[in-house]
């Protein structure tokens, strides 16, 4: 007799079907898995250290020598499409138009979110799989980067628009771990992503970027630290980059402790520890020193300066990870008003605001010592390590009337307040060479030498060897071979 | 009046015949020899014994009076009418009517040379049999398969089965080449001093009635029973082994720690200066260290001395007795044993109580309960693990003592806390090696209790019903230890708790017919069903960090996980199978087996597995020339399954911790709705020959098999929504021929000598994937990426290679360092062996006997991850070359000869290291051949023993391992890997040295 085989085959320890109920918690799922996928190998071996908050100092690592080290890369690929993806898709494919739980403003949000997700892993490799994921295929094509922020400023104009009908409501609740559901929120957070997308593009796509940008403008953008977006954190899903730091693989870089230390900025000690045994003293080093450099003793791990104690493991479980910040807003506003776009201000009124924000967010509140550092005209120091580090460049923080400087001022000021988001210092900096950060010491990657740029990474292993076709295809719609070096299509010289 | 007389029966070589039978001539009156062929009867003062045996010759002997001790030995029978062997669900058969191969293995020395695991006692002496060992010290698991692998992804492992009904052979966490912690498997858990026999059946024919367990071949085990006989048998054995580690590394004593050819106190490489004994640093966080200095000198002992003398204690003592009714079999054995790393110890009780009745004249019964509990202490983590205590030991910097490096820990004076004392505090992937072995505790337990029930009655002369009702049930307790401030992976501390409980119930009925056709035809027949049901429970917590530190409970934890997985499957089988025998010379064979699976769809659920097969006696058919004593052909097909697991068929969502209110994710794996049975169809053909008078056999095996349907895993792009697939298609082959061979080269009435000799060559291919798809990726870690392939043997090894013009020749970069491919694009050839063998020579003399014997493993290649690394640290002679600059030999990329200088550091550093090693420059071949036993016994004579109360005393000198006549493998043992899974073969991370083994046995009965 078989007839009970049907129960004997019921897995007892899971849920057969994923009802309405179940929604909100797969949305929080994707959510967190997304910051939290591979956080280490992933932002915190490549995009922090290419965008230089940090240097590496454990001495079997390479990645800040520019090698592309795949099996992180790998874990990088397969724990964003692997883990983090899949909720995301059981919410849209539960809640969109015609779905078994159709919801226009959960489908909405849960779409604003994946183009966060997807922003930075465009950026990482160019093409990558979109339009078709989710195909249960062995196969998954790869579309154009182009194709990619197309879709994403569409997507991102469609669902505020939708958000519309909805202001003042609440959706998701508390499983929305960034507002807590409020949809007037989410609004401004896609209008700001937007600016930057559309910034991004500015160089290849100048006319709809203009369009995009004056839009997102129109609609709203983050407005005060009030409306920056933290991904709660709890025992159970703990701030990634806290639990990173117990490895103590990185410090403070040279750039920031030459850019902090001459612009005499108070956010040195929010970012950074002093140096062990020290109340004060903040040291960094320089990206990209061999295992012979890294045994020295200047760059031992307890001369230098790590993490701020905030982001150190004790509290993992309730600080929360930031997502992005009001004050990123005021400065692609600054950067649309350079280029003439309708920012609703100037460029000096949005970088100075931008500054104010800034400050405020990490609790400088002093009114007084905001505008002595927004009018300060101190420079970045050079510094006295072992291979004699100039200073970083010669702009101080005062808004110059020089046009020619006031975008390396816009961007570096972005620079240090965008802290510790890796992945918008690395892309901005590739598309607009700001800050002007330090070559790296060495390179062990001859695609990209010690005086370049990294401007990607390659295709991961993974997917040569489970998506093969799909990504020999991608390749051809690089624009170049599949390395390093090989520019995307919205980084343009 | 009635007196008693002693005895030992022997064989032509002397050694004790276990089971034969003893009656006096014209009574009813007998008895059985015990395990040494001793025996003890009571008879009037004259008379007439008869003795025999299965496969011998019966001999008459007559008693004098004035005779009180025996020595009878007995022929084998030349015609070998008698010789019968288990097959599938326990029935015994004529070795001469079976149509497929099978091995009985000579166990005599399993419990004298013996192992902790019985599997690796069978390394070298099945033909076909390959084993290889995972590297967790005592207590490990070994991967035991038979005939090639036929399933890509599923269990290639042979079935094991013990008295007729089978035992869970499952290893849980089989580990890999990244590393993992092993379990106790089923052979582990059987007790050498129990083992009366084992039989081999390694193809598919011989095994067709398991249906969709049948297609790995199968061990049957048998145990022992009680025999008729007066007073109470009792045998008393004792073994005492000591193990040391051999060195195959060769380590350099020239430069100690350091990079660029500088010292730094924190450096975790031996890329310093040379060591003269300067005076340098003292390293580590501990502040009693602080500002001392110590001489940096070599320590050229360091690895070798860091392990201790290994040793194993066994005690055994069995009581048989019996009267015609009721016969019993009880035994005990206590096995004490300690690894070559100190606090890595197993302790076992084996308990084992068999009774067999005889009810009436039609009902009998028999019955086992067998009892194990095990303990094993800081079983080895493996591969590429940062608890892998051999990664650091091998990593020692040269200029680092042992003595120095004991000093592994210390109390923070501002904070009271115990802290790790290392070069390199808080490294990424460094501890200090004593900090692993004493502050990364675990311990394994495990309960298991197995046996049967069955009842046979026999109906009518030729009928009889038999039903079976067996159990095999263990729980297995882990408990994890790991001191706050083990770098990265706790360091917070953690503490990790886990049950696992596993049960696999087997109910059989079955009617065997046994008939007599008139003066020529006999028909053995059987029909029955089964119904198979398991149940697995495992239970698990992680603390994941501890608040207050060391404090090792469940509730001081930092982010507690539990998980409880339970999986549940049931099988009912219905089966026949008959043997048609005509004139004990031909026999025709069929078997059928209709098995109904809870794992798979309702359309697949029922699936049928059909086997035929013939065998002819020539000697019995033909008139052969007389130098031919023996001569059968045979053939078979069959066709046979293997099992899905539970739960593949429907999408199903988790519910994990995390948020306010947790997340719910769909799992990865792709529902897979039209879910089918792998199916494995073989056919074999075998030539038996017996020469001159037996002094010669041959058993020849020719043997091909298609496994089809096969259910593999594949890794689905992650960007399709799913990792993990599950698809039914691909083709399989094992081709492949079998040798055993018996010699009697020697032969005289005080000596002889045997040669037992085993050979097989199996050539696996995977003829097809799918249609779309030609590569299969299996596994792949830092190094290396095992693949299946269409046209090659499956167990491909790819990994990063030097790029080479179309001569062959490396191309050297610009800064002297060879280019090298991206991916792990580069073939470095199978996993697997061309051809396995072993020799087993027996020489006896009076008392003394000597056996050894030799195996080897010749072909395939094996990777070794931990010489990417160790070579990287420079702690290795190979390293030496070049430190002050080399020429690495090869071209530049416009094809002129490479002249730009490197360093020896620069060039293992970008060739080894973790994260993106060349897998082609630490690459070997795995051939071996070893001599992996050598026991020398004597057994004292009867004039010795004849007033004694013994009746056999023997003591045996044993060795195993003792040393590699051959072993292509550089630094290693290439049967020694990371884990038992099918994809660990081949990939050898940071296991630990192998041991060579001397003990000595002691065998008391009276």
């Amino acid at each position: 007799c078989t007839d009970n085989y049907d129960e004997i085959n019921t897995n007892k320890t899971k849920l057969t079907e994923l009802d309405g109920s179940a929604i909100g918690n797969a949305f929080a799922a994707a959510q967190y898995r997304s910051i939290q996928a591979s956080w280490q190998t992933y932002q915190s071996l490549f995009a922090d250290l290419q965008g230089q908050y940090f240097a590496n100092i454990a001495q079997n690592f390479s990645s800040d020598r520019n090698v592309m080290v795949g099996n992180w890369l790998n874990g990088a690929w397969s724990g964003f499409y692997g883990t983090a993806i899949p909720p995301l898709l059981g919410v849209l494919d539960a809640t969109k138009p015609g779905g078994p739980n159709e919801n226009p403003a959960q489908y909405a949000i849960a779409n604003i979110w994946k183009v966060y997700m997807y922003l930075p892993r465009t950026d990482y490799w160019g093409p990558i799989p979109y339009s078709e994921v989710g195909n249960g295929l062995s196969s998954v094509k790869y579309d154009t980067q182009e194709a990619i922020y197309k879709d994403f400023v569409k997507t991102l104009a469609e669902s505020t628009a939708a958000l519309g009908a909805f202001k003042g409501t609440n959706v998701y609740a508390n499983n929305d771990q960034i507002y807590a559901g409020s949809v007037d929120k989410w609004i401004l957070f896609a209008n700001t992503l937007r600016l930057r997308i559309a910034m991004r593009m500015s160089k290849v796509e100048p006319a709809l970027a203009k369009t995009e940008a004056e839009a997102a403008v129109a609609g709203g953008t983050l407005a005060s630290n009030a409306d920056d977006a933290f991904l709660k954190v709890t025992a159970n899903s703990f701030n990634p980059m806290n639990q990173a730091t117990a490895w103590n693989e990185f410090r403070m870089s040279a750039a920031m402790e030459s850019v902090l230390k001459g612009y005499a900025d108070p956010r040195i000690s929010k970012f950074y520890a002093p140096v062990p045994g020290t109340t004060n003293t903040f040291k960094g080093l320089r990206n990209g020193y061999t295992q012979g450099q890294l045994g020295a003793d200047e760059n031992n791990a307890n001369k230098t300066s790590n993490v701020a104690d905030a982001f150190l493991p004790a509290v993992q479980q309730t600080n929360p990870f930031a997502i992005m910040y009001a004050s990123e807003a005021y400065f692609l506003k600054a950067e649309g008003a350079l280029k003439g776009w309708n920012m609703g201000g100037t460029a000096k009124d949005m970088y100075e605001k931008g500054i104010e924000t800034a400050m405020k967010q990490w609790g400088i509140a002093d009114a007084a010592a905001i505008t002595a550092y927004i009018n300060g005209t101190t420079t970045p120091i050079a510094l006295n390590d072992m291979v004699k580090t100039p200073a970083l460049t010669n702009v101080p923080v005062k808004f110059s009337a020089d046009a020619s400087k006031q975008l390396e001022q816009i961007i570096t000021q972005k620079w240090l307040a965008n802290y510790p988001n890796g992945h918008e210092a690395w892309a901005e900096y590739r598309r607009t060479g700001f800050p002007k950060l330090y070559a790296r010491v060495n390179s062990d990657n001859p695609d990209s030498p010690a005086d370049a740029v990294v401007r990607r990474t390659p295709f991961v292993t993974g997917e040569y060897q489970s998506n093969k076709v799909a990504v020999d295809a991608a390749v051809g719609l690089l624009g170049g071979p599949d390395k390093s070096s090989t520019r995307l299509w919205w980084d343009k010289p | 009046q009635d007196r008693q007389l002693t005895g030992k029966v022997n064989d032509e070589n002397g050694a004790g015949i276990p089971g034969a039978n003893i009656l006096i001539k014209g009574t009813t009156r007998g008895t059985n020899t015990d395990a040494e062929g001793s025996f003890t009867i009571t008879m009037g003062s004259t008379g007439t014994l008869i003795i025999s045996s299965v496969g011998y010759t019966s001999k008459e002997v007559d008693v004098t009076s004035s005779v009180s001790n025996i020595n009878v030995g007995l022929e084998p029978d030349v015609r070998n009418l008698g010789e019968v062997v288990v097959t599938a669900l326990g029935i015994s058969k004529e070795q001469k009517t079976l149509s497929y191969a099978t091995q009985m293995i000579n166990t005599d020395n399993f419990s004298k040379a013996r192992e902790l695991n019985v599997a690796n006692s069978l390394s070298g002496r099945v033909a076909g049999l390959d084993i290889v060992r995972s590297s967790s010290g005592v207590g490990g698991s070994s991967r035991v398969v038979l005939r090639g692998d036929r399933s890509i992804t599923g269990n290639n492992q042979a079935l094991i089965v013990v008295d007729g009904v089978p035992i869970d052979n499952s290893n849980f966490s089989p580990g890999n080449a990244n590393g993992g912690r092993d379990a106790s498997d089923g052979l582990s858990s059987i007790n050498p001093d129990d083992i009366e026999s084992i039989n081999v059946l390694r193809g598919a024919s011989a095994t067709a009635l398991y249906g969709s367990r049948a297609a790995n071949g199968a061990l049957l085990i048998t145990t022992k029973k009680g025999a008729v006989r007066k007073g109470i048998g009792v045998n008393i054995s004792s073994t005492y082994q000591a193990e040391n580690a051999m060195e195959l590394q060769n380590f350099q004593n020239v430069y100690g720690q350091g990079v660029e050819g500088k010292f730094f106190p924190n450096s975790e490489f031996s890329w310093g200066p040379k060591m003269d004994g300067q005076q340098v640093a003292a390293w580590g966080p501990d502040p009693e260290n602080k500002g001392k200095t110590y001489a940096y000198s070599p320590n050229p002992n360091s690895y070798k001395d860091f392990y201790s003398t290994g040793t194993s204690f066994a005690n055994s003592v069995a009581l048989t007795a019996g009267t015609d009714k009721v016969q019993t079999y009880f035994s005990y054995t206590n096995t004490n044993a300690r690894g070559i790393v100190s606090n890595n110890k197993l302790s076992r009780h084996n308990f084992n109580l068999r009774l067999s009745s005889q009810i009436n004249s039609k009902l009998s019964f028999d019955g086992k309960i067998t009892y194990l509990s095990e303990k094993i202490d800081n079983r080895q983590t493996t591969g590429e693990a940062f608890a892998n205590l051999q990664r650091h030991i091998l990593r020692l910097p040269r200029s680092i003592s042992l003595d120095q490096a004991k000093d592994f820990e210390y109390i923070d004076p501002s904070t009271g806390q115990l802290k790790q004392n290392y070069w390199n505090p808080g490294s990424n992937g460094g501890q200090n090696p004593y900090w692993i072995k004493n502050r990364v505790l675990a311990v394994d337990n495990r309960d298991r209790i197995y046996g049967f029930t069955s009842l046979s009655y026999k109906a009518t002369s030729w009928f009889t019903l038999m039903g079976r009702a067996g159990y095999d049930k263990y729980i297995d307790k882990f408990e994890g230890k790991w001191y706050t401030n083990t770098y990265t992976i706790a360091d917070f501390g953690d503490y990790q708790t886990r049950f696992r409980d596993n049960a696999e119930l087997n109910l059989d009925l079955f009617g065997l017919v046994s008939k007599q056709f008139g003066e020529d035809f006999k028909l053995e027949a059987t029909i029955g069903g089964n119904i198979l049901q398991r149940d697995y429970v495992n239970h698990e917590t992680l603390n994941n960090g501890l608040n207050r530190e060391n404090l090792f409970v469940t509730t001081n934890s930092r982010n507690s996980v539990t998980n409880r997985t339970i999986t549940q499957t049931r099988k009912q089988g219905v089966f026949a199978s008959a043997d048609l025998i005509w004139k004990d010379a031909l026999t025709l064979s069929a078997s059928a087996r209709n098995d109904w699976s809870s794992t798979l769809p309702k359309e697949n659920q029922s699936y049928f597995f059909p086997s035929v097969g013939a065998a002819a006696v020539l000697t019995s058919l033909f008139q052969l020339p007389e130098v031919i004593s023996f001569a059968k052909i045979r053939g078979s097909y069959a066709l046979t399954g293997n099992d899905a697991r539970p739960y593949l068929l429907a999408q199903t969502y988790s519910y994990v911790a995390g948020g306010a209110n947790g997340y719910i994710i769909r799992d990865n794996i792709k529902p897979f709705p039209d879910l089918k049975p792998e199916i494995t169809t073989a056919q074999e053909i075998g030539l038996e020959l017996k020469l001159l008078k037996n002094r010669i056999g041959f058993d020849l095996t020719l043997y091909n098999s298609n496994s089809k349907n096969q259910l593999f895993e594949l890794a689905l792009p992650p960007a399709s929504g799913w990792t993990t697939q599950y698809i039914n298609a691909g083709n399989v082959q094992n081709k492949g021929i079998e040798l055993t061979m018996n010699l009697v080269p020697v032969k005289l009435d005080n000596f002889s000598w045997n040669i037992d000799l085993n050979y097989a060559r199996n050539v696996n291919k995977v003829i097809k994937l799918s249609d779309e798809l030609k590569i299969l990726p299996l596994t792949s870690d830092f190094m290396n990426f095992m693949r299946a392939e269409e046209g090659k043997a499956l167990g491909q090894i790819y990994s990063r290679g030097f790029n080479r013009d179309d001569q062959g020749r490396i191309i050297v970069g610009p800064n002297g360092i060879p280019t090298v491919t991206s991916g792990t694009t580069v073939p470095l050839g199978t996993s697997r062996p061309d051809w396995t063998g072993g020799i087993t020579n027996r020489f006896s003399y009076k008392g003394f006997n000597l056996s050894f014997l030799i195996s080897g493993r010749i072909g395939g290649v094996v990777t070794s991850f931990t010489n990417a690394v160790i070579y990287a640290d420079g702690v290795t002679e190979e390293t030496l070359a070049g430190r002050d600059g080399m020429v690495v030999e090869g071209v530049q990329a416009d094809g002129s000869p490479n002249t730009v200088s490197t360093t020896a550091e620069a060039y293992w550093k970008f060739v080894g290291g973790r994260n993106t090693p060349i897998g082609e420059a630490f690459t070997y071949s795995a051939s071996n051949i070893r001599l992996r036993e050598l026991t020398l016994g004597y057994s004292l004579p009867q004039s010795v023993i004849g007033r004694s109360p013994f009746q056999a005393v023997s003591l045996s000198l044993v060795g195993r391992n003792l040393f590699f006549l051959m072993n292509k493998a550089k630094g290693f043992d290439p049967e020694l890997v990371a884990g038992s899974a099918n994809t660990t073969v081949g990939l050898e991370s940071f296991s630990m040295p192998p041991t060579r083994t001397v003990g000595v046995s002691l065998n008391l009965s009276f």
